[in-house]
């Protein structure tokens, strides 16, 4: 196996770690810190729930802790990038076009990246590759 | 049906149990009233974000004389709108980078926000929970 060849191979491992470390980052930080994320949540998306601005920060936080660290282990690998993917770009939508809205865009593409390549050699799910 | 589907659904469930579970844990009362110190004192914010002092601080009045005395990194002033606001707390948590929200620290900010951030609600939202004032001349 040539160089470029151990490059290629690692690039899907390395993706999907480091978008898995992003989300984790994130959700940790509106699980430990939530008062500094009150103030993003929209006032339409509140009304809708009829959840307060806490109980979706706290929502938020875990769903991305508990999806990052699927996506961390390659479990369910599809499953959670596609998820991330989603929700990130719901994101994106919400805070608009600007600095921010641009590298959310660019972090969601990424776990749509993940979620098309699928299971890496890393994976956990490649133990569960004969479940049909 | 196939056991991958089946397997996937089960996961779903489980998934969707722990972050309910997660979510009841940290929207606790101490979590969900989080305060925040600010040069003037702690404020508690309510479920909306916005501050609710008690003390009506949000109805005093500053000029923008007040306001540049206010410009570095930890004691930050902007006046948006004719709304005197203290980012302090949120410098560090910019997205954008300290730099970028300090260039309106201690000056009248309202073309740089609306340029970057008007009509966003994340943006908006922020700025309405650091409201400490009116802007008078």
């Amino acid at each position: 196996m040539t160089l470029s060849d151990r490059l290629k191979a690692s690039a899907p491992t390395v993706l999907r770690i480091g978008v898995a470390l992003v989300f984790l980052w994130f959700g940790s930080q509106q699980l430990m810190h939530p008062g500094s994320w009150l103030g993003f949540i929209p006032k339409s998306i509140m009304d809708i729930s009829g959840l307060t601005a806490p109980t979706l920060v706290a929502f938020n936080g875990s769903f991305e802790i508990v999806f990052g660290l699927c996506l961390l282990a390659g479990f369910f690998t599809r499953v959670s990038a596609l998820l991330l993917a989603l929700h990130m770009l719901d994101i994106t939508y919400v805070v608009g076009y600007g600095a921010t809205g641009v590298r959310d865009f660019g972090l969601s593409i990424a776990a749509v990246a993940v979620f098309l390549y699928g299971i890496d050699k890393l994976c956990l799910d490649r133990r569960f590759t004969t479940l049909d | 049906m196939t056991k991958r589907t089946i397997y996937t659904i089960v996961f779903l469930i489980v998934a969707a149990i722990i972050i309910i579970i997660l979510t009841a844990t940290f929207r606790n009362p101490s979590v969900a009233k989080p305060t925040r110190t600010t040069s003037q004192g702690s404020e508690t914010l309510n479920p909306t974000g916005a501050t609710s002092t008690g003390t009506v601080s949000s109805e005093k009045t500053y000029t923008l004389a007040d306001v540049a005395k206010h410009k570095s990194q930890t004691d930050c002033w902007t006046a948006v709108r004719g709304s005197v606001y203290n980012l302090s707390p949120f410098v560090n948590q910019h997205p954008g980078g300290v730099a970028n929200i300090m260039k309106i620290c201690g000056i009248d900010g309202t073309a740089a926000f609306e340029g970057q951030h008007g009509g966003q609600p994340r943006p908006e939202n922020e700025l309405a929970s650091l409201k400490i004032g009116t802007l008078v001349k």
